[in-house]
C-alpha cells in the first residue's frame, strides 16, 4: 500500500501512478535538485507543493511531473532545471558566476514593515546591491537555492517554519558556501533562548536597531565586493596615454554610500545580546 | 513631532529624519492592512500562530517608532493570543487599536 499524500490515498496495484524510475524521484534527488535541504523538500510535500506517494518503507517518492510544474512555476528554475539538465554554470564553491559580481542579499522576513524599512535602507546606502525579499521560510529557501545570495538576513519567527529550522536548514543548504547570514528579530536577549544554538556564532540584529546595527554588518559582509564591483568597472587605464581609452558604455559606477556607522567594525552581535531595548 | 518618536530619530536613526519619516509614513499604510488582517483573523477565530504574529510584528514597529508605552500592549497580545480565548483577545487588540489610533493619527481608520 502506497500513499499519495495530501490524503489521497492509492494502492500500489492502481497502475495510474507510473511507479517506472523516471516518473517519480526521492527526496533526496529533488533536494539535490533543487539545491535545496532534504527537510525542505519534506516540507513542500507535506504543504502539497509537491506530489508524491509513499513507499511500504516509509520513503516519499516525488512525482516528476509534479516537480515540473513547481519549477515552472516558481523562480526555483535556475538551479533545479540546470541540474536536470546537466548545464549548471556554478564555481567549484557552488557560487554564481558572473563577469562583475553583483552583491545580492536575500531578506527573509514576513512583516511588510521591516521589509520596507531594509529595502529602503539598502537602497539609500548601498545602490550597487540587488536586495530580494521572500515573506516566509519555505520560499525563502527557494529563492535561495535560486538566488544563491552573498548575504542572507531572515527573520526568526516566520510562517512555514521555525527560526532554528531555518536556519540550520541554510546553513546546511547545499550552496550555503561563503554566503554570510545576518539574524533579524524583534525578540530580546531572553526571548531569543530558545534559538541559542541555531545562533551560536550568528550576528543578531534587534529590529529597533536595525538602522544603527544592520549597515556595518552588510559592509562587512560584502564590503570586499563593493569594492570589487567598482574595481571592475573603472575604465581601464590607457597604455598610450589616453587615445584608446574606452569610454564607459554606462554612467560611472555608484559607489556605495557609506554607511553612517561611525565604525565599520560589527558590534551588532554583542549589542543583541545585551537586549537594550524594550522586549521586542 | 511627539517626544518619543524625537528620541527614536536621535537614538535609533542616527537622525536620519528623511528615512525615519519614510518608515512611519510607510508604516502608517501599512497599519490599515494590519487592523483589516486583524479583523479578518478575529472573525474567523481559527489561526491563533497568525494573530500572534501579527502583534509580534506590530511590537517591533512600535519599538523602532519610539512607541515604546503601546509596544507593551503588542507583547501581552502576541504572547495571550497562544492561550487566552478569542473575546479576550478581541478586547486586547481593541485595546492596542485604539492606542496606536491615537498615537498615530488614523482617525479616519478609527
Amino acid at each position: 500500500m502506497c500513499h499519495l499524500l495530501q490524503n489521497t490515498p492509492m494502492n500500489y496495484t492502481n497502475n495510474s501512478v507510473d511507479m517506472s524510475s523516471g516518473a517519480y524521484y526521492t527526496t533526496l534527488e529533488v533536494a539535490k535538485m533543487l539545491g535545496m535541504a532534504v527537510r525542505s523538500v519534506q516540507l513542500m510535500v507535506d504543504r502539497g507543493d509537491l506530489q508524491a506517494w509513499k513507499t511500504p518503507g516509509g520513503h516519499r517518492r516525488i512525482t516528476r511531473d509534479s516537480l515540473e510544474r513547481w519549477i515552472k512555476g516558481s523562480r526555483a528554475g535556475v538551479t533545479g532545471v540546470a541540474a536536470m539538465h546537466g548545464g549548471a554554470s556554478l564555481r567549484p564553491s557552488g557560487r554564481r558566476r558572473h563577469s562583475v559580481h553583483v552583491p545580492r542579499i536575500l531578506l527573509i522576513e514576513d512583516s511588510a514593515h521591516f521589509q520596507g524599512l531594509v529595502s529602503t535602507l539598502v537602497k539609500q546606502r548601498y545602490p550597487a546591491i540587488e536586495l530580494h525579499v521572500s515573506a516566509d521560510a519555505i520560499a525563502g529557501l527557494v529563492s535561495f537555492g535560486h538566488l544563491q545570495p552573498d548575504l542572507i538576513i531572515v527573520d526568526i519567527l516566520l510562517p512555514g517554519m521555525d527560526g532554528a529550522t531555518l536556519i540550520t536548514g541554510l546553513r546546511n543548504h547545499a550552496l550555503f558556501g561563503n554566503c554570510k547570514l545576518v539574524v533579524l528579530t524583534a525578540l530580546d536577549a531572553q526571548q531569543r533562548e530558545p534559538y541559542a544554538a541555531a545562533l551560536d556564532g550568528v550576528d543578531v540584529v534587534h529590529k529597533p536597531r536595525l538602522v544603527q546595527e544592520l549597515p556595518p554588518l552588510i559592509e562587512a559582509a560584502l564590503g570586499h565586493l563593493l569594492a570589487n564591483k567598482d574595481a571592475a568597472e573603472e575604465p581601464a587605464p590607457a597604455a598610450n596615454g589616453g587615445a584608446l581609452a574606452l569610454a564607459p558604455s554606462e554612467p560611472p559606477p555608484v559607489k556605495a554610500k557609506a554607511s553612517k556607522a561611525r565604525s565599520s567594525k560589527p558590534k551588532a552581535k554583542a549589542a543583541g545580546k545585551s537586549g537594550q531595548q524594550p522586549a521586542g | 513631532m511627539p517626544r518619543c518618536e524625537q528620541v527614536a530619530l536621535q537614538s535609533l536613526f542616527d537622525n536620519d529624519s528623511d528615512l525615519y519619516l519614510a518608515f512611519r509614513d510607510a508604516c502608517i499604510e501599512q497599519f490599515v492592512h494590519d487592523f483589516q488582517l486583524a479583523a479578518a483573523l478575529l472573525v474567523a477565530q481559527q489561526d491563533r500562530a497568525a494573530f500572534s504574529r501579527l502583534a509580534h510584528s506590530l511590537k517591533g514597529v512600535l519599538n523602532t517608532l519610539g512607541h515604546t508605552e503601546i509596544s507593551p500592549l503588542a507583547h501581552a497580545l502576541q504572547l495571550e493570543a497562544e492561550r487566552a480565548d478569542w473575546p479576550e483577545l478581541q478586547r486586547l487588540w481593541l485595546e492596542l487599536r485604539a492606542r496606536m489610533v491615537a498615537a498615530f493619527g488614523l482617525d479616519a481608520l478609527a
